[in-house]
């Protein structure tokens, strides 16, 4: 039987290994590879969730995965295939989300180990207050392109996944997608409202066409876009007005010329009229489908998706993709809607069609299919060697904790060049966990400026305690001392109504202060509010601190005195010396610069880009961040 | 595999590497011949990576039988292969990781082949090698301008040597200078391709470096595990087998010869690694396949600077580094 005389292993560890029971969370590019290294090393039990089925673009580094099995659910093909290297293991593999009310403390709790092969913020998140929980130990990882990280996250003792916060989504104003785009990206997410406007799920924050509240575009005497974009231009209101895009859409039978027309003629004769914007700007360019040259096609011909293509290839692309988007959309009967993929090609050639040709009209440099592609599905770069080295990582994590070694774990980095001291893949000490986090600290605790007045219950709850938070179902209540329920966690019990209210309508005010808690993370939360007016853009709510900002100092003081013991500080002596210009290098170096200066804050978020880079799900920040 | 135009469908297999690297090196892949010989755990993983980048061929050359051993490092076999030639067993496994690679199998042994037949290999990785295979297959590949790597992994370690050559040549992109004329919208993400060009110098040259000539400061960044790599070695010279539980004293003992014949302290090795150096640990296989894999796809594809020379995996520090080691 293999493993029960793996001599690699020092005979304290051949035992523990074989009894270990782990919780794999992931089968994807590193879930694969960690599974193949826990079953050759010798673990015998373990249970894998993932809730994905397999890609064929998942077959460059999946490699427990065949061209035969694309469709299938990951976790089961993954489980099959590690059972033909070791058949004596005990393998049980779920395709479910590792959301799901069933993964509860109790579960977790069972588990010697949890390792995490995930990509996507979320889920790591949960995972990370799940482990917290249970007090069960977490090796965490991430990868993207050449560059990977593993950690190590133990209850007490080294920082947790939150001890960070996550940057937040990159987001554009609604004006600069609506109105004034500068970057092709601008113009893609564009695209992708348009596809939902026209085809998906219709929503009210992705509004495509111009936007007459632009403050840019007001009249500073009648401080009225309306007006004073229809005063200067009546000819050209737009064709819509009380119509959704897709009503509209829908009564010319998605007609491709008519949409083309409207959308890069009229609608763009409309921004030409809120003169103000185009003071300092260059102007649009109508486009109108006639100047294309174009054919109504019912197909096009693409040669090399690594092409840029002209107008008259992406009217006709424009065009084609449109028609069968209409027959797909039939496809799913009355009521039906289309979900944006970017596997999909005919999604994707929409995408990159509108997308180019507003482009055109702004005068914005154009990509290939495959670069918005890229832009588009935020795809992140992935190779197997990259996830080979992170998953034995991880392994050699766990091993160190079974082998009772936690002050031996490392905060390890796989970087692209190795760094001045020789070092290519990086150990760092763990930081003991943040004192302020709100998450691990003992009572954690927040503080959230919003306008009382306009943000309404459910936005408290979506926005900010599901999303921002990462709780799954809150139960909120105020520290009043009536103990007043603002939100309960069973759907049923909140009054539809009273969800719709502004938070002042309950008596929420500057200062008031909040309970929050999730049953199924077993977290419990302190909200302090504090009431103030005029965010900026389309943001409505700020976290301003955790707790205690002069806690942070210390934590951060502690933090710079731990790194001079550690070898993390030889590299600093190098730090000014750049050998090679090599991006991701540069990124790195800054990086570790920072972690032996006392700004704690600028480490932190270099930790963090890196971690969030591994998402594949993440946004769109994910290019800039190599760069900045 | 002839045409040089890359096909729909190799475009959606390999989509998410080609958005790495890029087209050209991806077709530079596709016309590669790559030959493995030894595999044992890290043989194996390096076959795996080397497959799904979608090379020409690869060639799997081994002798040896599957022993119990292999088991717990090698991921292309089955419990069913032992006694059964290693390279014929790993045949099946590394054909379904990619249907679009060549995959050829010898189960002679490596000192039975003569220069021809390295001749047909743009890249040569040698595991489970001795020192004196390694010199000779270094210099067959010196001499056939065949690009040479050659690794191994003790337990909870593991190294690889590379050489590419006398002079090396290869790309790198760097970010393009911004011109104050450029228009603002121009600022994102252009790079531009530049020649670089590196030495490497040979495994015997290696071996010659006078290590008490390195600083204070050099030898302190300094991986021990190059030190690991002789004793094992001398190890293996002298017991014809890895060592096993009860060779403390034997391996210490070496160990110390070893040092005083680099002129290094003992103190440079901690007595710890003798738990942690027998067999092929998966884990350790999976990290040092993984930067080897690399590394080969780097030296076929022409892009991106190489680790020169050496690279060390030490599993008890979690620490890798590269290292340039030459006289
Ligand atoms: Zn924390």
């Amino acid at each position: 039987m293999a493993g029960l005389c793996n001599n690699a292993l020092p005979e304290t560890l051949k035992k523990v290994v074989q009894e270990a029971k782990l919780f794999v969370v992931g089968a994807g590019g590193i879930g694969c590879e960690l599974l193949k290294n826990l079953a050759l090393t010798g673990f015998r039990n373990i249970d894998v969730i993932d809730l994905d089925t397999i890609d064929v673009s998942n077959l460059n580094r999946q490699f427990l995965f065949q061209k035969k099995h694309v469709g299938l659910p990951k976790a089961q093909v993954a489980r099959e295939s590690v059972l033909r290297l070791c058949p004596s293991a005990n393998i049980v593999s779920r395709h479910d989300s590792v959301f799901n009310p069933e993964y509860n403390m109790q579960f977790f709790k069972q588990f010697d180990l949890v390792l995490n092969a995930l990509d996507n913020t979320a889920a790591r998140n949960h995972v990370n207050r799940m482990c917290l929980a249970a007090d069960v130990p977490l090796v965490e990882s991430g990868s993207a392109g050449y560059l990977g990280q593993v950690t190590v996250i133990k209850k007490g003792l080294s920082e947790c996944y939150e001890c960070n916060p996550a940057p937040r989504r990159k987001t554009y104003p609604g004006c600069t997608i609506r109105n004034t785009p500068t970057e092709l990206i601008h113009c893609i997410v564009w695209a992708k409202y348009l596809f939902n406007q026209l085809f998906g799920e219709e929503d009210a924050d992705q509004d495509v066409s111009p936007d007459t509240q632009d403050p840019e575009a007001r009249d500073p005497e009648s401080g009225d876009g309306v007006n004073n974009a229809e005063s200067s231009s009546l000819k050209h209101k737009p064709i819509i007005q009380r119509k959704s895009t897709r009503e509209w859409a829908q009564d010319y039978d998605y007609d491709a010329t008519m949409i083309f027309n409207k959308l890069f003629d009229s609608d763009i004769n409309y921004l030409l009229s809120m003169d103000k914007l185009w003071k300092k700007r260059k102007p649009p360019v109508p486009l109108s489908w006639q100047q294309t040259n174009a054919d109504n096609v019912e197909s096009v011909a693409i040669s090399d998706i690594q092409d840029v293509l002209s107008v008259k290839q992406n009217a006709e692309l424009f065009s084609a993709s449109v028609a069968s988007l209409k027959k797909q959309l039939k496809g799913e009967g009355d009521g039906g809607m289309l979900v944006w993929d970017k596997d999909d090609t005919a999604a994707m050639h929409f995408t990159s069609a509108a997308a180019s040709i507003r482009a055109k009209i702004f005068d914005i440099e154009q990509k290939s299919i495959f670069e918005v592609k890229s832009m588009a599905g935020n795809i992140i770069p992935a190779i197997a060697t990259t996830n080979a080295v992170v998953a034995g990582i991880i392994v050699m994590q766990a091993l160190c904790i079974l082998r009772k070694k936690l002050d031996e774990c490392r905060s390890v980095f796989v970087c692209k060049a190795a760094n001045a001291t020789k070092k290519l893949l990086v150990p760092c000490l763990l930081d003991p966990p943040k004192p302020g986090c709100y998450v691990c600290a003992e009572k954690p605790e927040i503080t959230i400026k919003l306008d009382a007045s306009k943000l309404s219950v459910i936005e408290l709850r979506d926005k900010i305690m599901k999303s921002a938070l990462g709780m799954l179902a809150p139960d909120v209540e105020l520290l009043d001392g009536r103990a007043t329920i603002l939100i309960s966690s069973e759907e049923e019990d909140n009054d539809e109504e009273n969800l719709k209210k502004p938070l002042s309508e309950f008596g929420i005010r500057h200062g008031t202060r909040l309970r929050a808690d999730d049953f199924l993370q077993n977290y419990d939360i302190i909200v302090n509010i504090l009431h103030e007016t005029g965010f900026p853009d389309d943001s409505i709510f700020e976290i301003v601190s955790k707790t205690d900002l002069a806690l942070d100092k210390i934590a951060s003081e502690n933090k710079s005195a731990n790194k001079a013991q550690n070898d993390v500080k030889n590299e600093d002596e190098d730090v000014e010396i750049v050998e090679e210009p090599d991006i991701s290098c540069t990124v790195d170096r800054k990086r570790k610069h920072s972690s032996t200066t006392s700004n704690s804050t600028e480490n932190n978020e270099g930790k963090r880009r890196k971690m969030s880079n591994g998402a594949e799900q993440i946004d769109v920040d994910c290019d800039v961040v190599v760069l900045d | 595999m002839t045409s040089d135009a890359i096909s729909k469908e190799e475009l959606d297999q390999y989509d998410r590497q080609i958005r790495l690297w890029g087209i050209d090196a991806q077709k530079r892949l596709r016309k590669a011949n790559v030959l493995i010989i030894g595999l044992g755990g890290l043989g194996s993983e390096v076959v795996k990576n080397i497959v799904l980048t979608g090379v020409n061929s690869i060639t799997l050359l081994d002798w040896r039988n599957v022993v119990q051993e292999d088991l717990n490092s090698q991921l292309l076999i089955t419990p069913d292969c032992v006694d059964q030639n290693i390279a014929e067993s790993s045949r099946n496994r590394a054909q379904e990781l990619n249907p679009n690679v060549q995959i050829c199998v010898d189960s002679d042994h490596v000192t039975r082949k003569d220069e021809k037949f390295f001749q047909q290999f743009d890249v040569i990785c040698l595991t489970l090698s001795d020192e004196k295979l390694r010199l000779k297959m270094n210099t067959i590949c010196r001499l056939k301008n065949i690009k040479f790597f050659s690794g191994d992994v003790f337990g909870f370690f593991g190294y690889f040597f590379t050489d590419l050559g006398n002079i090396y040549e290869y790309v790198v992109e760097v970010p393009a200078k911004k011109t104050d004329h450029e228009p603002e919208k121009a600022k994102v993400d252009k790079t531009v391709t530049v020649k670089r060009v590196t030495e490497f110098c040979t495994y015997a040259d290696a071996m010659e470096e006078d290590w008490t000539k390195r600083s204070r400061k050099s030898l302190k960044n300094s991986s021990s595990v190059f030190f690991i790599i002789q004793i094992y070695d001398e190890f293996k010279r002298n017991f014809n087998r890895p060592p096993q539980d009860g060779d403390k004293d034997a391996l210490l003992e070496i160990k110390r010869k070893v040092l005083s014949r680099n002129g290094m302290k003992e103190s440079f090795l901690s007595d710890d690694f003798v738990d942690f150096c027998r067999s092929a640990l998966s884990p350790v296989c999976a990290i040092v396949g993984g930067v080897l894999g690399q590394e080969m796809i780097k030296a076929i594809s022409g892009k991106d600077q190489p680790h020169n020379n050496f690279f060390f995996y030490d599993g008890l520090k979690h620490l890798g580094v590269v290292d340039k080691i030459s006289p």
